[in-house]
């Protein structure tokens, strides 16, 4: 006799597996979505965190401050890739991958207001409370950050070609790891 | 015998943006031959029209426009505008919405408070340029304020859904109730955070605050049960009375002056004082007993006159409000939440509200017409209120110490006494009211 197990409790068994399982890699996408292009890692975790395997943990850091960034940068125990848009001389719409050592982050830590704290800022101060992992980027140059909902024309048309690169380049990152 | 020839001096200094807090504002000062010619704190924000976003907008989502004015007292703002809405159309609301209301005011105040004391106003009093000097020699210091800013931002996120412009609290109740087992768990971390707070006060009572007096009138809410927070009168340092808080503009005056784009305040003299150290000030015997054994152990004498200990007064609140909200949360996981029924009537009416945020009073108006769509706002932030006191701080500050302090140490002196307020200009200036013709 086969036996039969209800929906919910193959479900509760699928989420036990996953909350079981170590991740390798933690995925962050940073952005916020009201900012026209500025929300493309949004954009990218909402397309393919179906697709990815359970050893990858998500994590949407959408419109988060740089301080509660820090203290959760100092809590992730992986490789961490973190997939965002940012300025890099580079036509709109084109995208690369680097680690943190190929790039310099600009930093604004004695800035002006509170408002001008970034990411660089907040991996900084990580970095000096003892930060040590491994930290990829997967990073967009935008075509228009402004108030408004919704990526550019550009970007969208591009999206699937993105989210395919980065799902090959996590895939080899793991193969390393 | 020698003569002081900096008395003599002559120098101008132009801080063109004070880093380090929420806007832009600039400290202008003239010094000719010993004597103050010109001393200027200069709002430059361009002005915000939030009261005129609200307009023709439903009661309901007032709130949640406003909250909007800023994202580090967003939680202040949305109860400050439901509360006046609910005055505006007469509705009243359970002990549990207040006590929830209550907790995240006060889940607000732990986060706004950390962010200011330990990552903008301490590396003054170390004598460094920002935090990451402080976080290279006090590591352990930084991750513990790091992580009461977290626990904070959590405590915000149970209650309100998310930790930026919550979404749960409207008028009358909750969208949508906090889980009780979160609740319980933010009543273990709070507790856990006694000990990292302790340590914390530690730390803040080695700090050398600058020797600098100067009475001022102190204006807070005062309730007769509590610390007041959430609720109470206008109080005054000055009268020692009470005023309802619909009399706030009898209150506030606002005024303008040519160097600012924020409105200035006064009342019975000719600037006064909100934001923690006003509230110490005027209602210290009400702080929870394990904040006034910190105010001890941080040597504040009450009534208090040195701006530079509002960063003090702080941590006393940092304290208060811990023990506070360990107390409310045993309160409420003690009885059952039960969803109340949100539904009201719109209606023509007019209704303010006063409430406390980290930075001082903060007053919200609306009116709405019998089609019950908003159309009339008004709000005065804490900052807006401050600024006249501020910058009269500095004109008695610099003739005091220019004998004494070279120009950069004396430039220094006036933008650390900027930040001891925890002054938030991006939301002083907003509040213009503009007739179109």
């Amino acid at each position: 006799m086969i036996p039969v197990f209800p929906a919910q409790f193959i479900c509760w068994m699928f989420s036990l597996y996953k909350g079981l399982t170590k991740p390798l890699i933690t995925l962050v996408a940073i952005g916020n979505r009201y900012m026209g292009d500025d929300g493309i890692g949004i954009a990218i975790l909402d397309d393919i965190k179906e697709r990815l395997s359970e050893d990858i943990a998500v994590l949407a850091w959408e419109s988060k401050d740089a301080l509660s960034v820090a203290s959760e940068l100092l809590e992730i125990q992986t490789p961490i890739v973190i997939v965002d848009c940012a300025d890099m001389g580079i036509n709109a719409g084109d995208f690369k991958w680097f680690k943190q050592s190929e790039c310099s982050l600009e930093q604004h830590h004695n800035v002006i207001s509170t408002h001008g704290f970034g990411f660089s800022d907040a991996l900084v101060l990580a970095e000096t409370l003892g930060f040590k992992q491994e930290l990829y980027f997967f990073a967009i140059q935008p075509e228009q950050i402004d108030f408004k909902q919704g990526l550019s024309k550009l970007l969208k048309k591009n999206i699937d070609v993105m989210t395919q690169s980065l799902l090959e380049h996590l895939d080899k990152l793991k193969t390393r790891l | 015998m020698t003569m002081n020839t900096n008395l003599n001096k002559t120098m101008h200094i132009k801080i063109d943006h004070v880093t380090r807090l929420e806007g832009h504002g600039s400290i202008l000062i003239d010094v000719e031959k010993g004597r103050v010619e010109n001393l200027k704190l200069e709002i430059v924000e361009a002005n915000r029209f939030f009261e005129n976003l609200v307009k023709g907008v439903p009661p309901h989502d007032v709130p949640q426009v406003v909250s909007r004015i800023c994202g580090i007292c967003c939680v202040g703002h949305q109860l400050a505008a439901i509360k006046a809405v609910e005055n505006a159309l007469n509705l009243s609301t359970s002990p549990q919405t207040r006590l929830l209301r209550v907790l995240l005011n006060e889940s607000q105040f732990l986060q706004s408070h950390a962010l200011h004391l330990y990552f903008l106003a301490i590396p003054d009093y170390v004598g460094v340029k920002s935090i990451l000097p402080l976080a290279g020699s006090h590591p352990e210091l930084i991750k513990k304020a790091l992580k009461l800013k977290k626990l904070a931002n959590d405590f915000t996120t149970i209650l309100g859904g998310r930790a930026l412009h919550p979404v749960m609290p409207t008028l009358i109740g909750w969208r949508k109730l906090p889980d009780k087992n979160k609740l319980e768990l933010l009543l273990e971390r709070l507790h856990e955070s006694v000990k990292d707070i302790e340590e914390m006060v530690d730390f803040i009572s080695q700090l050398k605050l600058p020797d600098y007096e100067r009475e001022t009138e102190y204006v807070s809410l005062k309730h007769p049960d509590e610390y007041a927070l959430y609720e109470g009168e206008i109080y005054s340092s000055d009268t020692k009375k009470s005023v309802p808080e619909s009399d706030y503009r009898q209150v506030t005056n606002e005024f303008t002056v040519a160097h600012s784009t924020s409105k200035w305040s006064r009342w019975n003299r000719e600037s006064y004082m909100v934001g923690a150290l006003a509230r110490v000030n005027n209602n210290f015997s009400q702080l929870h007993p394990k904040a006034k054994e910190v105010a001890n152990e941080l040597d504040i004498k009450i009534p208090c006159y040195n701006p530079y200990k509002n960063n003090l007064a702080q941590m006393i609140e940092i304290v208060h409000c811990t023990h506070h909200c360990i107390e409310i949360l045993e309160e409420l996981l003690s009885q059952d939440l039960h969803m109340e029924d949100l539904t009201y009537q719109s209606a023509e009416g007019i209704g303010c509200s006063a409430i406390e945020v980290p930075r001082g009073i903060l007053f919200h108006e609306y009116g709405f017409d019998n089609n019950g769509v908003c159309n009339h706002a008004d709000a005065v932030i804490p900052t807006s209120q401050n600024i006249n006191n501020i910058e009269r701080d500095m004109q008695k500050f610099v003739p005091q110490m220019l004998p004494d302090m070279e120009k950069e140490a004396l430039a220094s002196h006036m933008e650390m006494l900027l930040r001891a307020y925890d002054p938030c200009i991006s939301c002083s200036v907003h509040m213009l009211d503009v007739q179109f013709v």
